[in-house]
């Protein structure tokens, strides 16, 4: 549990009843109900899991928050601004604030550009951010602030494993310095034993940087250490929220109660230190 | 008496025009009935190969070396055919991807009549009420119907559970399962993994069980086995390994698991150095540090 | 408990990394090294050799009528024997080669490169757009384009550009579809998802991310079109379309010697066997360059491995 002092005052981000559905035609809603009035809100410097298997809706969630699937209704607040209705132009300024790191960190990066490259594209896509000289010094930092040495700059994601590609892939979604990291399950397709280095590396960035993290997860030990607020998703809906510390010791829905039972490290495998 | 399975000195290399990957490097085992082993590593430590060796998978440019004797007999040098008589019947295999052992356009139930008429000489109907009961046996409802279904009709759980009904559908001695459970959800994790320890309870059957997760280990086996870069660096009872973790890449793997420890700052990666990728068959990056740690 | 002393050690395990494989495996296929020879030397008899000879290769010498190959007596340019009009065959072969080579790029560029670029949009935007050009690429296939070659050639005057021209716009569907299907999978791909969470605009994800992915199939299918568009060419030519003297090229050639196939058989056997020495390499080279980028394919080029896991000692 991250001991930051979590700013009270206004939120960061506020989902409003959030809906998407599939299998529509000509703008009537689908049949098959992926959001289903999904509320919340961010806090600056917040970490929200949302927790949920395969089939939940949580990846579509995410989508539909950076607009690359469009909401059938619903309203998300940043600042008082309805992304879901600004304009284009509007949203690509806004994107900034608002970055994702992806899954798959085998097919996340291009294979034919390099770490300079891929960290550089957001500048690319928005001019006038960065200067061209400056960005290599930038890139650099931002090498630093994932734990990877200076020389990984010139690597192509063949010459990478897959801690250090997701950590490329974080330091892109550092480029632009946005306020709110969407996570769709970051670590999932790595070892376990890989995994600690992208989460220290995502912890550690949250404290320096202030940032509110949506963390997608289906790994519930993984969000016990590093959320804040927990949302259990289950059929596009949020069955359960609350601390962190509540849903792990006094789970309410049964959708939550089994996937507590059913996680491998259920119980037994904790440290006796733990309460 | 000989034991189940006995491997001994076991080297596997990879050469082409590339270069020369040594994916084993010298593995020791032996296994008896009823015994489940746990084989954990992470990718590139070699454990996948290892298991996949047993059942002479590995193809050229990969050359096999040293013994694996199974039952008393010699895996290592057999021809495909003589291979093929130990496949399914003596040892089964479970693989990652339920998709890459099932077809797509046979329906499930052909295919797993098709191990019986063909191995076993059944007759079609016999076949048929065999698969039915292995597909009941494995958790899948209304077995009967779903016989007709195809394979892209089930959810990845019971894709899994039909390969598991393909592994063991022979009744073999030895059950291999690679990763069968790192694609699949949690909840259906544990079914998968309860299904697995309850067949091994039936049947009494020795099970492998590869995976790059010590939690994992912990629920379905009795034995861990522990593997970096090509070599068993640790192995011992399960419970023993977790208390009395001896070797630092024990420890390490230990210390770096979210489940273990109460806050992420307790977290200690495993530095990179000695972290292996089989993506491009390179360690990572950098020339090989001169880090050296000794027991 | 057993316990090894096994030292963690990061060191490679990966020994003996060679640097260029893809040489080697040159090297090693005498097929390949042999096409790509005779392609270099066409092409440098094409483009060097070509300009010089020219005049040469049109003069015509009633004296020289027929005069038949392997002797040396009247020159080296007389060495494979005169034609009909007593022009010298291996001149009038290179000055040909330039010809062909000459239609064979450009009418394979052109195809190609529209087929590329036509097929990444259509692939990537899908809709109605794709549906227009697929329906479009639909057509110039379904006619058969020799046919459509013949009769296009026959109405308008026979030239060098006229020929490119036919040629490349009827062989551009099978670059198209290709190019498409290749797209509309990368576009599938995660990166291209990322793109569009940065921000990124449709072009510059079809220019940046989608087309470089597709260009190397391209190439490929570029190579092989290769010797298929010299043989069309040949054919057309050979059937008198296309091409009028003074420019020659192979199936011109094998056309004109038609007549004397029984009393001076070089003057079309000769520009034939160039043909399909050409084509064939051109052919063997693509399928090569298939082999080395797509290793389940390889079987033609490379010797069979060792049998499966076979044990040593």
């Amino acid at each position: 549990m991250s001991n930051l002092e979590l700013n009270r005052s206004a939120p960061l981000l506020e989902v409003q009843h959030l809906r998407k559905t599939f299998g529509g035609r000509g703008g009537k809603p689908g049949p098959i109900v992926a959001v289903d009035d999904i509320s919340f809100s961010l806090e600056p410097g917040e970490c929200l899991a949302v927790v949920g298997e395969s089939g939940s809706g949580k990846s579509t969630l995410a989508r539909t928050l950076l607009r690359l699937v469009d909401a059938d209704s619903g309203r998300v607040l940043y600042h008082g601004k309805d992304l879901l209705k600004v304009t284009h132009s509007e949203m690509q300024r806004q994107r900034r604030f608002l970055q994702m790191v992806f899954q798959d960190p085998y097919a996340s990066l291009h294979p034919r550009r390099n770490v300079a490259q891929l960290i550089s594209e957001p500048w690319e896509v928005h001019d006038g951010i960065v200067e061209k000289s400056s960005r290599k010094d930038r890139i650099e930092a931002l090498l630093a602030e994932v734990n990877l040495p200076e020389h990984f700059i010139s690597y192509y994601p063949n010459q990478m494993s897959g801690g250090q590609r997701q950590r490329v892939a974080i330091a892109r979604a550092l480029a632009l310095e946005p306020k709110i990291l969407i996570l769709d399950e970051p670590v999932s397709a790595l070892d376990v034993s890989v995994q600690a280095q992208v989460i220290k590396v995502l912890m550690s960035l949250q404290e320096r940087r202030g940032l509110a993290y949506i963390f997608i997860s289906h790994d519930l030990p993984l969000v016990r250490l590093v959320a804040h607020k927990v949302a259990v998703m289950n059929r596009g809906q949020f069955v359960e929220t609350g601390a962190t510390e509540e849903i792990f010791s006094n789970p309410r829905h049964e959708y939550t109660k089994s996937l507590l039972a059913s996680s491998p490290s259920a119980g037994e495998f904790e440290n006796a230190q733990r309460t | 008496m000989s034991k189940l399975l006995e491997i001994s000195g076991l080297r596997i290399s990879f050469e082409s025009g590339f270069g020369k990957v040594d994916a084993v490097r010298g593995v020791n085992l032996t296994m008896d009935m009823g015994d489940a082993v746990a084989v954990v590593g992470a990718s590139g430590s070699g454990k996948t190969v290892l298991g996949r060796s047993l059942l002479g998978l590995v193809d050229a440019p990969g050359v096999v070396r040293g013994s694996i004797k199974f039952g008393g007999e010699e895996i290592v040098g057999k021809s495909e055919k003589e291979l093929r008589d130990i496949r399914g019947l003596g040892i089964g295999m479970v693989f990652q991807d339920a998709l890459d052992g099932l077809n797509p356009v046979y329906t499930i139930g052909s295919q797993l009549s098709e191990i019986f008429t063909v191995r076993l000489g059944l007759s079609r109907s016999a076949a048929k009420s065999r698969a039915v009961s292995i597909m009941e046996q494995v958790g899948i409802r209304r077995a009967s119907e779903r016989y007709h279904d195809y394979p892209h009709q089930f959810s990845g759980g019971m894709r899994q559970r039909i390969c598991i009904a393909m592994a063991i559908g022979l009744k073999p001695k030895i059950l291999i399962a690679d990763e069968p459970t790192t694609a699949l959800d949690v909840t259906v994790q544990a079914g998968i993994l309860r299904l697995i320890k309850d067949l091994q309870a039936e049947t009494g059957m020795g099970l492998i069980f590869v995976t790059h997760d010590l939690a994992v280990a912990r629920t379905i086996s009795t034995r861990i086995v522990v593997m970096y870069a090509g070599q068993i660096v640790e192995e011992g009872p399960t419970e023993e390994l977790f208390r009395f973790p001896k070797h630092p890449y024990t420890k390490a793997l230990l210390a770096a698991h979210p489940a273990r420890v109460r806050s992420w700052r307790d977290l200690e990666p495993i530095p990179d150095a000695f972290v292996t990728d089989p993506s491009s068959g390179e360690t990572t990056g950098h020339s090989s540090p001169s880090i050296v740690i000794t027991n | 408990m057993v316990l090894q002393s096994t030292p963690i050690v990061a060191s490679s395990r990966i020994t003996r990394w060679r640097a260029s494989p893809k040489w080697q495996m040159f090297t090693s296929s005498p097929l390949a090294v042999a096409s790509t020879a005779w392609l270099i030397f066409v092409v440098v008899l094409a483009f060097v050799v070509a300009p010089l000879v020219v005049d040469q290769a049109n003069h015509q010498t009633i004296a020289m009528r027929f005069y038949a190959p392997f002797r040396l007596d009247k020159g080296f340019e007389f060495f494979l024997g005169a034609d009909s009009l007593g022009r010298p065959i291996m001149l009038q072969l290179i000055v040909g080669a330039r010809t062909s080579v000459l239609i064979a790029i450009f009418a394979v560029s052109i195809s190609a490169a529209t087929g590329y670029a036509v097929g990444v949009v259509s692939g990537y935007f899908g809709g109605w757009v794709d549906n227009i050009l697929l329906r479009l690429a639909d057509i110039i296939h379904t006619v058969p384009s020799l046919l459509m070659a013949l009769v296009v050639l026959f109405i308008l005057q026979p030239s060098i550009f006229n020929l490119i021209i036919v040629l490349g716009i009827t062989r551009i569907p099978v670059y198209l579809r290709t190019s498409r299907t290749q797209t509309m999978e990368v576009r599938e791909r995660m990166f291209v998802e990322v793109s569009k969470a940065i921000g990124a605009s449709n072009w510059r994800i079809i220019t940046r991310d989608i087309a470089p992915l597709v260009f190397p199939t391209i190439r490929t299918l570029a190579m092989l079109e290769v010797s298929a568009v010299i043989l069309s060419a040949a054919s057309l030519t050979f059937l008198g379309i296309g091409l009028q003297r003074p420019d020659v090229d192979w199936g011109m050639m094998v056309s004109d010697g038609r007549a004397y196939l029984k009393s001076a058989w070089f003057v079309a056997v000769f520009p034939g066997i160039v043909i399909v020495l050409t084509a064939l390499s051109a052919n063997i080279l693509s399928n090569w360059l298939r082999a080395v980028e797509d290793p389940a394919q390889s079987t033609l080029f490379f010797r069979a491995k060792k049998k499966k896991g076979a044990a040593e000692e």
